[in-house]
Protein backbone atom coordinates (compact mmCIF):
# COMPACT_ATOMS: atom_id res chain seq x y z
CA UNK A 1 0.00 0.00 0.00
CA UNK A 2 1.51 3.49 -0.85
CA UNK A 3 0.66 5.81 2.23
CA UNK A 4 1.39 9.08 -0.09
CA UNK A 5 -1.33 7.94 -2.36
CA UNK A 6 -3.58 7.20 0.30
CA UNK A 7 -2.69 10.46 2.08
CA UNK A 8 -3.98 12.15 -1.12
CA UNK A 9 -7.06 11.25 -0.83
CA UNK A 10 -7.20 13.89 1.96
CA UNK A 11 -6.94 16.43 -0.99
CA UNK A 12 -10.11 15.55 -1.76
CA UNK A 13 -12.08 17.37 0.87
CA UNK A 14 -13.97 20.31 0.10
CA UNK A 15 -13.26 23.84 1.71
CA UNK A 16 -16.18 24.78 3.58
CA UNK A 17 -18.24 28.21 4.26
CA UNK A 18 -18.34 29.67 7.85
CA UNK A 19 -22.04 29.80 8.13
CA UNK A 20 -23.25 33.51 8.43
CA UNK A 21 -24.72 33.33 11.53
CA UNK A 22 -20.99 33.05 13.42
CA UNK A 23 -20.08 36.71 13.13
CA UNK A 24 -23.79 37.99 14.93
CA UNK A 25 -22.33 34.91 17.89
CA UNK A 26 -19.11 36.73 18.23
CA UNK A 27 -20.27 40.32 18.42
CA UNK A 28 -23.21 38.71 21.04
CA UNK A 29 -20.44 37.24 23.16
CA UNK A 30 -18.19 40.28 23.18
CA UNK A 31 -21.43 42.20 23.91
CA UNK A 32 -21.96 39.74 26.91
CA UNK A 33 -18.12 39.94 28.10
CA UNK A 34 -18.18 43.77 28.19
CA UNK A 35 -21.25 43.98 30.71
CA UNK A 36 -20.06 41.15 32.95
CA UNK A 37 -16.62 42.88 33.35
CA UNK A 38 -16.42 44.82 36.35
CA UNK A 39 -15.58 48.01 36.37
CA UNK A 40 -11.84 49.46 37.03
CA UNK A 41 -13.29 51.11 40.21
CA UNK A 42 -14.45 48.07 41.76
CA UNK A 43 -11.08 46.14 41.01
CA UNK A 44 -9.11 48.56 42.73
CA UNK A 45 -11.84 48.75 45.71
CA UNK A 46 -11.28 44.84 45.57
CA UNK A 47 -7.45 44.73 45.41
CA UNK A 48 -6.96 47.34 48.41
CA UNK A 49 -9.52 45.76 50.93
CA UNK A 50 -7.41 42.40 50.08
CA UNK A 51 -4.02 44.39 51.07
CA UNK A 52 -5.34 45.38 54.19
CA UNK A 53 -7.12 42.21 55.24
CA UNK A 54 -3.95 40.42 54.36
CA UNK A 55 -1.75 43.46 56.33
CA UNK A 56 -3.57 43.22 59.09
CA UNK A 57 -3.34 39.11 59.14
CA UNK A 58 0.52 39.61 59.11
CA UNK A 59 0.46 42.31 61.67
CA UNK A 60 -1.38 39.87 64.18
CA UNK A 61 1.10 37.19 63.62
CA UNK A 62 4.15 39.17 64.19
CA UNK A 63 2.41 40.34 67.65
CA UNK A 64 1.59 37.00 68.11
CA UNK A 65 5.27 35.88 67.65
CA UNK A 66 6.53 38.32 69.90
CA UNK A 67 4.91 37.70 73.26
CA UNK A 68 6.67 35.95 75.85
CA UNK A 69 4.79 33.29 76.98
CA UNK A 70 6.06 32.79 80.42
CA UNK A 71 5.71 36.66 81.34
CA UNK A 72 2.13 36.05 79.97
CA UNK A 73 2.01 33.25 82.25
CA UNK A 74 2.94 34.75 85.53
CA UNK A 75 0.39 37.86 84.93
CA UNK A 76 -2.06 35.37 84.45
CA UNK A 77 -1.36 33.35 87.70
CA UNK A 78 -1.54 36.88 89.63
CA UNK A 79 -4.89 37.43 88.78
CA UNK A 80 -5.67 34.40 89.64
CA UNK A 81 -4.29 34.43 92.97
CA UNK A 82 -5.91 37.81 93.68
CA UNK A 83 -9.07 36.76 92.78
CA UNK A 84 -8.88 33.58 94.76
CA UNK A 85 -9.93 31.21 91.78
CA UNK A 86 -9.37 27.94 91.81
CA UNK A 87 -6.55 26.30 89.31
CA UNK A 88 -8.18 22.88 89.61
CA UNK A 89 -10.67 21.64 86.94
CA UNK A 90 -12.38 19.32 90.08
CA UNK A 91 -15.68 20.11 90.71
CA UNK A 92 -15.72 17.70 94.05
CA UNK A 93 -13.60 18.09 97.03
CA UNK A 94 -13.39 14.47 97.34
CA UNK B 1 -9.84 47.45 18.38
CA UNK B 2 -11.92 48.72 15.81
CA UNK B 3 -15.44 47.23 14.87
CA UNK B 4 -15.01 47.43 11.72
CA UNK B 5 -11.14 45.95 11.37
CA UNK B 6 -12.35 43.41 13.34
CA UNK B 7 -15.25 42.35 10.72
CA UNK B 8 -12.13 42.81 8.15
CA UNK B 9 -9.96 40.04 9.70
CA UNK B 10 -13.01 38.03 10.86
CA UNK B 11 -13.81 37.87 6.82
CA UNK B 12 -10.42 37.15 6.03
CA UNK B 13 -9.91 34.47 8.33
CA UNK B 14 -13.53 33.18 9.18
CA UNK B 15 -13.10 30.12 6.21
CA UNK B 16 -9.68 29.16 7.26
CA UNK B 17 -10.51 28.74 10.98
CA UNK B 18 -13.44 26.93 10.54
CA UNK B 19 -11.83 24.55 8.20
CA UNK B 20 -9.05 23.86 10.77
CA UNK B 21 -11.47 23.28 13.44
CA UNK B 22 -13.69 20.93 11.27
CA UNK B 23 -10.47 18.67 10.28
CA UNK B 24 -10.02 18.73 14.19
CA UNK B 25 -13.23 18.01 15.38
CA UNK B 26 -15.09 16.73 13.03
CA UNK B 27 -18.45 17.69 13.52
CA UNK B 28 -19.96 21.09 12.41
CA UNK B 29 -21.07 22.13 16.05
CA UNK B 30 -18.08 21.69 17.87
CA UNK B 31 -16.17 23.63 14.93
CA UNK B 32 -19.00 26.79 15.51
CA UNK B 33 -18.43 26.99 18.89
CA UNK B 34 -14.76 26.69 18.37
CA UNK B 35 -14.59 29.31 15.71
CA UNK B 36 -16.42 31.67 17.90
CA UNK B 37 -14.33 31.31 20.69
CA UNK B 38 -11.15 31.89 18.58
CA UNK B 39 -12.39 34.72 16.95
CA UNK B 40 -13.27 36.66 20.47
CA UNK B 41 -9.86 35.63 21.77
CA UNK B 42 -8.38 37.50 18.87
CA UNK B 43 -10.39 40.40 19.62
CA UNK B 44 -9.57 40.36 23.22
CA UNK B 45 -5.65 39.50 22.50
CA UNK B 46 -4.92 41.72 19.42
CA UNK B 47 -2.85 44.00 21.55
CA UNK B 48 -0.31 41.26 21.68
CA UNK B 49 -0.15 40.50 18.89
CA UNK B 50 3.62 41.13 17.38
CA UNK B 51 3.99 41.54 13.50
CA UNK B 52 7.92 40.99 13.65
CA UNK B 53 6.88 37.33 15.15
CA UNK B 54 4.76 36.01 12.67
CA UNK B 55 2.21 36.99 10.00
CA UNK B 56 -1.61 37.32 11.22
CA UNK B 57 -2.74 34.28 9.46
CA UNK B 58 -0.02 32.50 11.61
CA UNK B 59 -1.04 34.13 14.56
CA UNK B 60 -4.55 33.23 14.06
CA UNK B 61 -3.90 29.69 12.74
CA UNK B 62 -1.90 28.99 16.59
CA UNK B 63 -4.58 30.14 18.14
CA UNK B 64 -7.46 28.23 16.45
CA UNK B 65 -5.23 25.10 16.70
CA UNK B 66 -4.63 25.52 20.24
CA UNK B 67 -7.88 25.74 20.84
CA UNK B 68 -9.25 22.68 18.98
CA UNK B 69 -6.61 20.62 20.93
CA UNK B 70 -7.57 22.37 24.13
CA UNK B 71 -11.44 21.16 23.59
CA UNK B 72 -9.97 17.38 22.00
CA UNK B 73 -7.81 17.29 25.60
CA UNK B 74 -11.35 18.25 27.35
CA UNK B 75 -13.30 15.89 25.45
CA UNK B 76 -11.05 13.30 25.91
CA UNK B 77 -10.65 13.45 29.83
CA UNK B 78 -14.42 14.01 29.85
CA UNK B 79 -14.88 10.38 28.47
CA UNK B 80 -12.25 9.03 30.72
CA UNK B 81 -13.97 9.88 33.56
CA UNK B 82 -17.01 9.28 32.34
CA UNK B 83 -17.75 6.32 33.70
CA UNK B 84 -16.99 7.78 37.28
CA UNK B 85 -19.11 10.57 37.05
CA UNK B 86 -22.19 8.41 35.35
CA UNK B 87 -22.17 6.54 39.22
CA UNK B 88 -22.80 9.84 40.74
CA UNK B 89 -25.12 12.02 38.28
CA UNK B 90 -27.34 8.89 37.31
CA UNK B 91 -29.36 11.33 35.20
CA UNK B 92 -26.74 11.89 32.56
CA UNK B 93 -28.31 10.67 29.63
CA UNK B 94 -24.47 11.26 27.59
CA UNK B 95 -23.01 8.04 25.67
CA UNK B 96 -19.51 7.09 26.86
CA UNK B 97 -17.88 5.98 23.76
CA UNK B 98 -14.83 6.06 22.35
CA UNK B 99 -15.39 6.20 18.20
CA UNK B 100 -15.93 9.29 17.01
CA UNK B 101 -19.30 10.35 15.22
CA UNK B 102 -17.84 12.16 12.09
CA UNK B 103 -20.02 15.37 10.78
CA UNK B 104 -17.78 17.11 8.37
CA UNK B 105 -19.55 18.20 5.02
CA UNK B 106 -15.63 18.51 3.49
CA UNK B 107 -15.94 14.97 3.10
CA UNK B 108 -19.25 14.72 1.15
CA UNK B 109 -17.36 13.01 -2.20
CA UNK B 110 -17.17 9.65 -4.19
CA UNK B 111 -14.92 8.10 -1.52
CA UNK B 112 -16.77 9.33 1.25
CA UNK B 113 -16.62 6.42 3.59
CA UNK B 114 -12.65 6.05 2.99
CA UNK B 115 -12.15 9.63 3.79
CA UNK B 116 -14.40 8.98 6.58
CA UNK B 117 -12.40 5.88 7.84
CA UNK B 118 -8.71 7.82 7.39
CA UNK B 119 -10.39 10.99 9.17
CA UNK B 120 -10.69 8.69 12.03
CA UNK B 121 -7.64 7.26 12.22
CA UNK B 122 -6.05 10.74 11.78
CA UNK B 123 -8.03 11.88 14.54
CA UNK B 124 -6.42 9.21 17.02
CA UNK B 125 -2.45 10.41 16.04
CA UNK B 126 -0.56 12.07 18.73
CA UNK B 127 -1.39 15.85 18.72
CA UNK B 128 1.80 17.57 16.32
CA UNK B 129 1.98 14.35 14.04
CA UNK B 130 -2.10 15.51 13.86
CA UNK B 131 -1.19 19.20 13.10
CA UNK B 132 1.50 18.84 10.70
CA UNK B 133 -0.86 16.27 8.65
CA UNK B 134 -4.05 18.33 8.96
CA UNK B 135 -2.21 21.23 7.52
CA UNK B 136 0.66 19.57 4.95
CA UNK B 137 -2.32 17.20 3.76
CA UNK B 138 -5.73 18.70 4.00
CA UNK B 139 -4.75 22.49 4.14
CA UNK B 140 -2.05 21.91 1.36
CA UNK B 141 0.27 24.23 3.33
CA UNK B 142 4.21 23.95 3.09
CA UNK B 143 6.35 22.26 5.72
CA UNK B 144 8.01 25.57 5.99
CA UNK B 145 4.85 27.06 6.69
CA UNK B 146 3.92 24.15 9.01
CA UNK B 147 6.92 24.81 10.87
CA UNK B 148 6.58 28.54 11.30
CA UNK B 149 3.00 27.99 12.40
CA UNK B 150 4.28 24.71 14.99
CA UNK B 151 7.16 27.15 16.28
CA UNK B 152 9.64 24.30 15.34
CA UNK B 153 12.15 23.81 12.59
CA UNK B 154 11.45 22.04 9.15
CA UNK B 155 13.30 19.02 10.01
CA UNK B 156 11.25 18.06 13.05
CA UNK B 157 7.91 18.49 10.47
CA UNK B 158 9.61 15.71 8.38
CA UNK B 159 9.70 13.57 11.42
CA UNK B 160 6.47 14.25 12.55
CA UNK B 161 5.44 13.70 9.32
CA UNK B 162 7.00 10.33 9.14
CA UNK B 163 6.08 9.02 12.15
CA UNK B 164 2.51 9.77 11.08
CA UNK B 165 2.39 8.21 7.80
CA UNK B 166 3.98 4.86 9.45
CA UNK B 167 1.16 4.85 11.89
CA UNK B 168 -1.37 5.24 9.61
CA UNK B 169 -0.14 2.79 7.30
CA UNK B 170 0.10 0.41 10.65
CA UNK B 171 -3.76 1.08 11.28
CA UNK B 172 -5.24 0.97 7.88
CA UNK B 173 -3.09 -2.86 8.04
CA UNK B 174 -4.55 -3.98 10.81
CA UNK B 175 -8.14 -2.65 10.28
CA UNK B 176 -8.17 -4.35 6.61
CA UNK B 177 -7.65 -0.62 4.74
CA UNK B 178 -10.47 1.19 3.09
Amino acid sequence: MDINKTLDLLKQIKKTEAPPFLLTRIRQQLQNLQHTEAPVRWKWAFATSLIIILAINISMLINAANVNPVAENAEAQNIVNSLNLSTQNDFYNE
Amino acid sequence: MQEAHFETIYSEHKNLVYNICLHYVLNTEDAQDITQEVFVKVYQRYQQYDARTASLKTWICRIAINHCLDFLKAKKSKKRYGFLSSLFHTDSIEPVSNAVTINHPGTETEQKEALKHLLQIIYTLPENQKTAVILTRIEDRSQKEVAEIMNTSLKAVESLLQRAKQTIQKKLTETGGF
